[in-house]
């Protein structure tokens, strides 16, 4: 009933709106009759349509204020409405004079806003240019309706650029022209840090002698509180017209925000429309998730397809300009004036650099007078680079020796070009002949720099084929003659060349610019340190050469000064955006992926510094980067290597393999490259393959150091210590002062248990370099295996004397105290680890299982364990048994399902797996589930029983003491030198935390178990008592509850209650006699 | 802009337009976090003001979650649908937040920042305009779903008219219609509000 009333109430109302307001009241009366209760409803809802109305008003200009005064104006007519607000002519007081004065719609401003709008507004003020709409002054006046936004400026009379370009018919040349003044004054404000956001011709204003001025700037953002600057689809009507000079990041409102390249595009919009008499996209009439699809994925048809007259440059320009991708399009406003000169003066544009044939082409039809026929044909051969000497040639006017010395110089060129593809040994001859050339130049011409330059190139190359070291003096040498004989502009180039020839040679690395990942010898400081003085020199000499800043980061990247490297590596790319684009692909793509790596890289070592907040974003930027450069250039080996790291680390193992077999494609002997490829086999478990593959690249590089240790490092991953031995041996004779090598033939001699030899070999190392931490490592190391505690301890102390803080030698430190019974310093040690900056999770988990775990009731510490393992769990990569002891934070959070899915992933049949099975069968328990808490606690048994001894990976893990407790009830092992004592009854311990039932009776009689029960027995817990009865309990292993009771009698009556609650009827009888 | 969210969404959308009722109970509470997500970046940088608009909120998680998918208008009008829904009830626990801080505050005026334009007649009391609208659903569901759309998903009149399927004209009138109801039966609960004080 009271819908069809209301249907009726609906109808009046509806049919009353339709009538001018004054006729409403006696329409409804009409209409509702003597229905008094209806009419009232009616009236009622009209009134409150009104107030509602009011209260919301529709926006829509507002003549009533004509004639008003606001602050010192007073405004006289309307002189356009937009979409933000309607601009009045208004008269100023003082100065007095003619202004524009725009009221900001939207009314009512948060405090907030109203700062930034300020802020914003002085800002507009700054913008002096023939070009900008001059803004006079802005802020906020108080009217009756509140705090009302405004902005003053020139007053300036004119039509838009909508409307003139109706009028007048501008010819291509016409438009260029008008562009370029366009793109000048935008580029202006670019400068003073602001951006339009909202370029358009309604925004551009033509005065009478064609001198475009443009609006509004800034304007957008000074009322948009939002910097991300979504688009602003509130303003429907508006909108449309707006949306089509958008950019795509604009309209997707990318969370990158929006820069100046978004005004590039909005003018590249304008360009087109005035070149093509239509939009680039038909955005008018079609909604707006469409339109925002059209913007960000359809290219624009081509202007030459439009008019036949645009193709070329113009139609280059422009499309450059309207780029979807921001990094693609020109950087800045100038760069686009500066093309669009550049056309005009029939110039070689930027936007076409990258094709040489049409820089030629430019020059040749520029020089075509100045140039004989000879120089054309040599420049049609050789391209470029001669076409720049050129050039250089003509402005100095070189003299005749430099002529005769160019022949020889150009015969060494073409015989450098021709060796893509080639042999080794017919390049090793064409390159020694080359050298000749370029020997032959020099003597003509000493101050031939580049022949110089060349020359050290030429014998680097053969250098780093060869791994002849001798040759690399000599090309430093043409280098330095390089930038000598250049006089007082020096030759960076050759500097730079330098300095990499130094980075490469001390990391065994082709020459160019690469990411350096081996920590290095000592006599390779002095090698860097050479390297970063040239660097530094270049740098200074040509401060825009970005190539070598990106070294400079590079090599500071490979003395591990990684955040430091990041930021100069990201200000490298920041810079070289837009100031290189001859060569901005290349560039870009060799900066991407070397920051790629570079994230890679902190991701790995420097976890907490840089990489601690979200580790997964940094491995999507380093993802995001290197697809950037592959995108660019599919050839780029370096982008390939870097991605195929980035997938291995991420385990995509088939990417990883993938994009390496690419990388090799191109450079199928590179040493890094092979290198990876092993890794990643070995990270894929197949360690022979990744074994095969360093034994081929020794043979291909015997003299390679690295290499060798390498391969040293890989038969570590199999347990083949002869060989081992054999290859950090070679390593050792190829570079006698490398650290790494050293520690690698220490490790191979005492996992030989050669420790005599090892001994020996540590005190020639540390003869070599006294701070060999490596060799240190591993003499300390060697020293605890063969039981000689205390020498091991003084070992730790003399670490830790050179070198505080890595958490590996505090782990090691705290075992060795451990065994020596020092259970306070050993804990003190541990707590080290989570101060390291070095920490790696998988050593921190042993302080994380300290503290849920630990022997000692005093240093378990839940709260902290449980915090840890937050930080841990983080890693992407860890190992699957620390993978485990996340599973114990969380069953010790009272995470009992979240340790169920967590142990569910660990299946493994080594100590992790059991660790997890442990973990899973006390969490089954804690939901009570008991059935699968057994079935469980039984996998858990078998694979306890399946496990072996010298598991090294988990020597110090608690798993290995709970394995080593049982073993050692049954059998010495073969070591016996291993430091049993440290086994200092954790098992019961273990026993009672994880709720494993002592169901072994192997263990029954043995005194590691009693030990292990007394120590903690002396002051037990109700709850430790409580969980010991209620596993034996459970377990029904009846005859070990009394020894329990012995020591705590206060338990007696959980366990009474226990066992008469859980045991079966037929045992409990017997059980409470024993309790009797 | 995650392209593994894209098309569970779009997909989800078809579904319920082929009547797929599980589908419209998936997209809900996606929605839900996603706008809330949304609008608590907003919040969070203080970006508070003119563009912290529900209408923008509901617009960018449409761009996030369909994208540029190719979903029919009537498919979108779910969406929208779903997205008042889901904003309505942002709102509300915004403004019961707001309450109890308001409390907390010793009845300290706490500015509203989170109120779309439109709603401006209903601006001091959503809790209010909550209820009100519950009950317009019983009265006037067609009613009710115009204001949420309009409103909360901020569509405007044509856009609300090809979601539903009917004719701007009677959008138009049975949104005022509505929005009349409302502001009537809000302001009747005012007096109500005064007499019981603020022990609310």
């Amino acid at each position: 009933m009271e819908g069809n009333n209301w249907q009726r109430v609906k109808q009046i109302f509806a049919d009353a709106l339709k009538r001018p307001p004054d006729e409403r009241d006696a329409f409804v009366s009409e209409a509702c009759q003597s229905d008094l209760g209806l009419r009232h409803e009616v009236e009622a809802l009209i009134e409150a349509d009104e107030q509602a109305e009011a209260a919301c008003p529709e926006p829509t200009s507002e003549p009533k204020w004509v004639g008003r005064k606001i602050g010192k104006y007073r405004l006289q007519r309307i002189l356009g409405e937009g979409g933000m607000g309607v601009v009045y002519l208004a008269e100023q007081e003082h100065p007095r004079r003619n202004v524009a004065l725009k009221l900001i719609k939207g009314g009512l401003l948060s405090p907030a806003i109203r700062q930034r709008f300020n802020y914003e507004a002085g800002a507009l003020g700054r913008l002096h240019h023939p070009g900008i709409v001059q803004v006079y002054d802005a802020g906020t006046v108080e009217t009756e309706l509140g705090d009302q936004p405004f902005v003053a400026m020139e007053f300036a009379p004119g039509q838009t650029l909508t409307e003139y370009a109706k009028q007048v018919s501008l010819s291509p040349r016409d438009c260029m022209s008008l562009m370029a003044k366009i793109a000048d004054a935008v580029h202006h404000a670019h400068q003073q840090g602001v951006i339009h956001r909202d370029l358009k011709p309604a925004n551009i204003l033509m005065d009478s002698a064609g001198q475009p001025k443009i609006l509004d700037f800034g304007v957008a953002r000074a009322i948009d509180a939002d910097q991300s600057n979504r688009p602003s689809i509130t303003m429907t009507g508006e909108m449309i017209g707006t949306l089509s000079y958008m950019s795509p990041e604009q309209c997707t409102g990318s969370p990158d925000g929006v820069d100046v390249r978004s005004d590039v595009y909005s003018l590249g919009v304008i360009g087109y429309e005035l070149l093509a008499h239509r939009l680039p996209h038909k955005v008018r009439h079609t909604p707006i998730t469409e339109a925002v699809r059209l913007i960000c994925e359809k290219d624009p048809l081509p202007l030459g397809k439009i008019d036949r007259r645009l193709r070329g440059d113009v139609e280059t320009i422009i499309a450059k300009a309207l780029e979807r991708d921001r990094t693609r399009r020109y950087q800045s406003a100038a760069e686009f004036a500066g093309d669009l000169e550049r056309h005009l003066d029939g110039r070689a544009i930027v936007a076409r650099s990258d094709n040489s044939w049409y820089i030629l082409h430019k020059a040749l039809h520029r020089h075509r007078r100045s140039l004989g026929l000879v120089s054309a044909v040599l420049l049609s051969v050789l391209g470029v680079a001669v076409y720049a000497w050129f050039q250089s040639h003509q402005r100095t006017q070189a003299n005749e020796r430099r002529v005769t010395a160019l022949v020889p110089y150009l015969r060494a060129q073409r015989m450098i070009e021709r060796r893509q593809g080639m042999a080794h040994d017919q390049w090793k001859a064409l390159a020694n002949e080359a050298i000749n050339q370029l020997t032959e130049a020099v003597k003509i011409d000493p101050t031939f720099a580049t022949a110089w330059y060349q020359r050290g190139r030429v014998r680097l190359h053969l250098k780093n084929a060869e791994q002849n070291t001798l040759v690399l003096d000599r090309s430093l040498r043409d280098f330095e003659m390089a930038h000598e004989s250049a006089g007082d502009a020096g030759f960076p180039p050759a500097l730079w060349a330098a300095g990499n020839a130094l980075c490469a040679h001390v990391v065994h690395r082709p020459i160019r610019h690469r990411f350096v990942y081996s920590p290095d010898p000592p006599h390779a400081h002095e090698a860097m340190g050479k390297a970063r003085d040239y660097y530094a020199k270049a740098a200074r000499l040509d401060q825009s050469d970005h190539y070598v800043k990106l070294s400079q980061a590079l090599l500071l990247l490979s003395t591990s000064q990684v955040p430091e490297a990041i930021a100069m590596l990201e200000q490298v790319v920041a810079d070289a955006v837009g100031q290189y684009q001859d060569e901005a692909h290349f560039l870009l793509a060799l900066a991407w992926s070397n920051l790629a790596i570079s994230y890679w890289y902190g991701l790995h070592d420097q976890i907490d510094t840089f990489a601690w907040h979200n580790p997964r974003w940094d491995s999507l930027r380093a993802q995001q980067h290197i697809e950037r450069a592959l995108e660019l250039d599919r050839t780029n080996d370096q982008a390939l290597w870097a991605a195929s790291i980035l997938a291995r680390r991420n385990m995509r193992i088939d990417d990883a393999k993938r994009y390496i077999e690419q990388a090799l494609e191109i450079r199928p002997r590179s040493i890094p490259y092979h290198n990876a490829r092993a890794n990643i086999h070995a990270v894929a478990g197949e360690l022979q393959k990744a074994i095969n593959i360093l034994q081929q690249l020794v043979v291909w590089y015997p003299q390679s150091s690295y290499c060798w240790r390498r391969l040293a490092r890989a038969q570590l991953w199999v347990g083949d210590y002869a060989a081992m031995e054999e290859a950090a041996g070679k390593a050792i004779e190829l570079v006698p002062d490398h650290e790494d090598a050293w520690s690698n033939l220490i490790l191979a001699l005492r996992k030989q248990a050669r420790f005599q030899e090892a001994e020996a070999a540590f005190h020639d190392a540390i003869n070599r370099s006294p701070n060999n931490f490596g060799a240190w490592m591993n003499h300390a190391e060697a020293l605890y295996i063969q039981g000689r505690l205390d020498e091991a301890a003084e070992t730790y102390a003399r670490i830790f004397k050179f070198k505080l803080d890595d958490s590996t030698a505090h782990l090691n430190f705290a075992r060795v105290l451990k065994a020596l019974g020092r259970q306070e310093e050993a804990f003190e040690q541990l707590k080290q680890i989570s101060s390291c900056p070095n920490k790696n999770p998988d050593i921190t988990a042993h302080l994380v299982c300290e503290y849920l775990a630990s022997d000692v009731p005093a240093h378990r510490d839940q709260a902290s364990g449980i915090e840890l393992a937050v930080f841990v769990s983080r890693s992407p990569r860890i190992r699957p048994w620390t993978r485990a002891i996340i599973t114990l934070a969380d069953y010790r959070a009272g995470r009992f399902e979240q340790a169920l899915t967590r142990t569910s992933e660990i299946d493994s049949c080594d100590a992790a797996g059991c660790w997890a099975r442990l973990v899973e069968s006390a969490s089954h328990q804690a939901l009570t589930n008991r059935r699968q808490a057994l079935a469980s606690m039984h996998i858990a048994e078998d694979l306890l029983a399946d496990l072996t001894i010298d598991d090294a990976e988990y020597t110090n893990s608690v798993i290995f003491k709970y394995l080593a407790g049982r073993w050692h009830s049954h059998r010495q092992p073969a070591d016996s030198g291993l430091p049993y004592a440290t086994v200092n009854g954790p098992f019961a311990v273990i026993a009672s935390n994880h709720e494993i039932p002592l169901s072994d009776h192997r263990l029954d009689d043995h005194p590691i178990v009693r030990e292990g029960i007394s120590p903690c027995g002396d002051a037990p817990t109700d709850t430790i008592m409580e969980f010991r009865v209620k596993n034996l309990a459970h377990s029904l292993e009846l005859t070990l509850v009394p020894q329990f009771l012995k020591i705590s009698q206060h338990n007696r009556l959980v366990c009474l209650y226990l066992v008469l609650h859980q045991t079966p009827p037929l045992q409990a009888p017997r059980f409470l006699r024993s309790l009797s | 802009m995650g392209a593994s969210q894209e098309a569970p969404v779009a997909t989800l959308l078809t579904q319920i337009g082929d009547g797929d009722e599980h589908a419209a109970k998936t997209l809900l509470p996606l929605l839900y976090d996603e706008l809330r997500v949304l609008a608590h970046g907003y919040l969070a940088k203080e970006r508070v003001g003119l563009t912290l608009q529900t209408t923008a909120l509901v617009h960018e998680a449409y761009l996030r979650l369909v994208g540029r998918a190719d979903v029919s208008w009537t498919n979108r009008g779910h969406f929208f649908a779903a997205a008042a829904k889901a904003m309505r009830r942002i709102l509300v626990e915004q403004a019961r937040h707001r309450d109890a801080k308001k409390r907390a505050a010793g009845g300290k005026r706490i500015d509203l920042e989170f109120i779309p334009p439109s709603l401006n007649p209903f601006a001091d009391d959503l809790l209010a305009l909550d209820e009100a609208l519950d009950r317009l659903e019983v009265k006037d569901p067609r009613g009710c779903e115009i204001m949420m759309l309009r409103h909360f998903s901020g569509l405007t009149i044509d856009e609300t008219a090809s979601a539903l399927d009917i004719s701007p004209r009677t959008v138009t009138l049975d949104w005022r219609c509505a929005r009349a109801w409302l502001y009537k039966e809000i302001r009747k609960g005012d007096t109500t509000c005064l007499e019981d004080g603020d022990g609310r």
